[in-house]
């Protein structure tokens, strides 16, 4: 008897629960509300909602902005905001700088460059960075923080261009994303999708990819080896049944192994201890297994915070590389900028009274 | 070893590595249990960072001008070293405070909580618009404005839906808020700026000059007015610089 089996009984005999019994009557209970009590609760959180937004007024409606837009792009658009902004005042009228008023203003023009180009490279640098760690995160390539049972929606979106573009029929590629029917029209005159219809199509096309690869994953938590097979086109099935294709780095046995090994997805010591902890919270009766989905769902959803907050970590590191770029691109931009647009502050009427200012890059 | 390999299983490798590690684990934890503190640590985080590499950039970039005389060059340096020292300790400094001391405080004001020093909450006005008691007290006057009726578990139910909409978002934004105005606008774009230039010249004076006569304020105001604008640009053409190196 392995470690794992031995450990099970036990525990099974102390919840008084026989291996593999499901005990639906308890599994109701959880759920178990009164007919309309989910309508009547969401229309209260919907009306108090409403009074909150409208008690904190505009800076509610800024700090929401701040919440929802959080990320690489934020920091450099506040530095951006206040280099082109407040920098060039306190520049300009710098009360222990003792320049001549020409040269300060010429000084202070040179925060709005920089802001723009700072802007510009960090911008191009952060897409492509969330790009390529997208990719790298959703086709399985970082296993600490593997998003492909829940890809970004970044990532899904490449992929749903990607397949729009190949698909030979492309209505019929559109009608199977979204096969619910959308109010007003779903082609322009011209015959092209239009823009509403296109984003109802990604939301169903997301919908089916995460719920084809959540399904996947709950059934390969504690499902035997011999279960679970590589047939094909790179499908996986399970006992019998196609449940994915061609999943990114899922397309072996060998890829498929490795994968069950590095998320435990069979039931060991370590991970039976954590449901142990997590079965406090559930009824004494409940059947491990469904534990163990629910656990790893949870498992799942931590991935996918996990992988966003690493990602805010590979921005700041790949931005770094561009500061070089920006600060070599500003030395070269800036003084043809003044020269171009502002030739009178660029010309050096007394260069021995003439001061230069710096401060704030 | 074909492109795939080089381009995402190698780095794909470093990276895993990197989200393994204590510290990476530690910070990601700290992402989830504290989403708020956790996004206003990574905005200071991120421009700070920035700051430290364009300092130490900007910096060995002037030191190395050749075109600048030595004499005019240290000055320079310095600017660029003050300048760097102020933004990235200061706004190392200033994002602790905030976060450890201002933020929580303000927010309370919001929330009607603040965490002790064991990181236990405790209430401070259960009156306060995003407290859960005040959003219970709400929940009731909504269900009798809408005539539904709420048990207690439902009126749980609402608290967890409007803090999950209306308190985390709140307390995250204002957290970015205050780390923003705090660094990036008082010190990065205030502070810096003004202190900088006076602290570049005693810099210079202290350290840099080692051996030599003290230079009166006069030369150190004309060394700053030959010098500066020159480490905008090594570009040859530059007519600026040519004139301002000319005049030096």
């Amino acid at each position: 008897m392995s470690k794992v089996e031995s450990v099970v009984p036990k525990y099974q005999q102390m919840s008084g629960l026989n291996h593999g019994q499901i005990n639906y009557a308890s599994r109701q209970s959880f759920s178990g509300a009164a007919p309309g009590a989910d309508d009547a609760v969401k229309k209260i959180t919907q009306a108090i909602v409403g009074e909150i937004t409208e008690k904190t007024g505009v800076l509610g409606k800024i700090y929401k902005f701040l919440a929802d837009k959080d990320g690489e792009i934020q920091s450099q658009a506040i530095n951006a905001l206040f280099t082109t902004t407040l920098a060039p005042i306190m520049i300009a009228w710098n009360p222990f700088s003792k320049q001549d008023e020409k040269t300060k203003k010429y000084t202070a023009l040179r925060q709005p460059v920089s802001a723009a180009i700072a802007m510009t490279g960090g911008l191009g640098m952060t897409i492509a960075t969330n790009y390529y760690m997208n990719k790298m995160a959703c086709e399985g390539y970082i296993a600490n923080v593997d998003a492909r049972i829940e890809p970004t929606k970044d990532y899904l979106k490449g992929k749903f261009k990607q397949d729009y573009k190949a698909a030979s029929d492309k209505k019929e590629f559109l009608e199977k994303c979204n096969p619910e029917s959308i109010k007003g029209d779903k082609f322009s005159p011209n015959g092209k999708p239009t823009k509403k219809y296109l984003d109802a199509c990604f939301e169903g096309y997301s919908d089916k990819v995460k719920k084809e690869r959540k399904n996947l994953f709950t059934a390969l938590i504690g499902e035997h080896p011999d279960n679970i097979e590589i047939k094909g086109d790179s499908e996986i099935w399970v006992k019998g049944e196609k449940l994915a294709q061609k999943i990114p780095n899922l397309e072996t046995d060998t890829q498929l192994k490795a994968y069950i090994k590095e998320h435990n997805l069979h039931v060991n010591n370590k991970l039976f201890e954590k449901i142990k902890t997590e079965m406090k919270n559930l009824k004494p009766n409940a059947e491990i297994k469904e534990v163990a989905k629910k656990f790893m769902s949870n498992k799942i959803k931590r991935m996918g915070k996990d992988f966003s907050n690493f990602n805010k970590y590979a921005g700041i590191l790949f931005n770094l590389f561009m500061v070089g770029i920006t600060c070599t691109a500003l030395n070269w931009a800036y003084p043809r900028f003044v020269e171009k647009f502002f030739p009178h502050l660029a010309k050096d009427d007394n260069p021995k009274k003439d001061t230069i200012q710096k401060g704030g890059k | 070893m074909n492109i795939s390999s080089i381009l995402y299983k190698k780095p794909g490798e470093l990276f895993n590595k990197l989200a393994k590690s204590k510290w990476m684990q530690k910070n990601l934890e700290q992402g989830v249990s504290d989403s708020e503190r956790f996004a206003a640590a990574m905005l200071v985080t991120s421009i700070v960072s920035k700051d430290l590499v364009n300092c130490a950039f900007y910096t060995t970039q002037s030191y190395n001008n050749q075109k600048i005389p030595e004499e005019k060059r240290k000055f320079v340096a310095a600017l660029d070293l003050m300048n760097g020292i102020i933004m990235v300790g200061g706004q190392l400094l200033i994002g602790k405070v905030i976060d450890a001391k201002v933020t929580p405080k303000l927010l309370s004001k919001f929330t009607g909580t603040i965490k002790d020093a064991k990181g236990v909450e405790k209430t401070v006005n259960n009156k306060a618009l995003l407290h859960p008691d005040n959003i219970k007290e709400m929940a009731q006057k909504a269900a009798k404005n809408l005539d539904l009726k709420i048990d207690d578990k439902m009126t749980e139910k609402i608290v967890k839906n409007v803090t999950k909409l209306c308190k985390e978002p709140f307390a995250k934004g204002f957290g970015l808020f205050a780390a923003a105005i705090a660094t990036t606008a008082i010190v990065k774009r205030t502070i810096a700026p003004l202190l900088s230039t006076p602290l570049a010249g005693w810099f210079k004076e202290k350290f840099m000059d080692k051996g030599k006569k003290p230079e009166i304020n006069k030369d150190t105001i004309e060394i700053e007015s030959k010098v500066l604008a020159p480490s905008y640009s090594k570009t040859k053409d530059n007519k600026q610089e040519h004139k301002l190196i000319k005049a030096a």
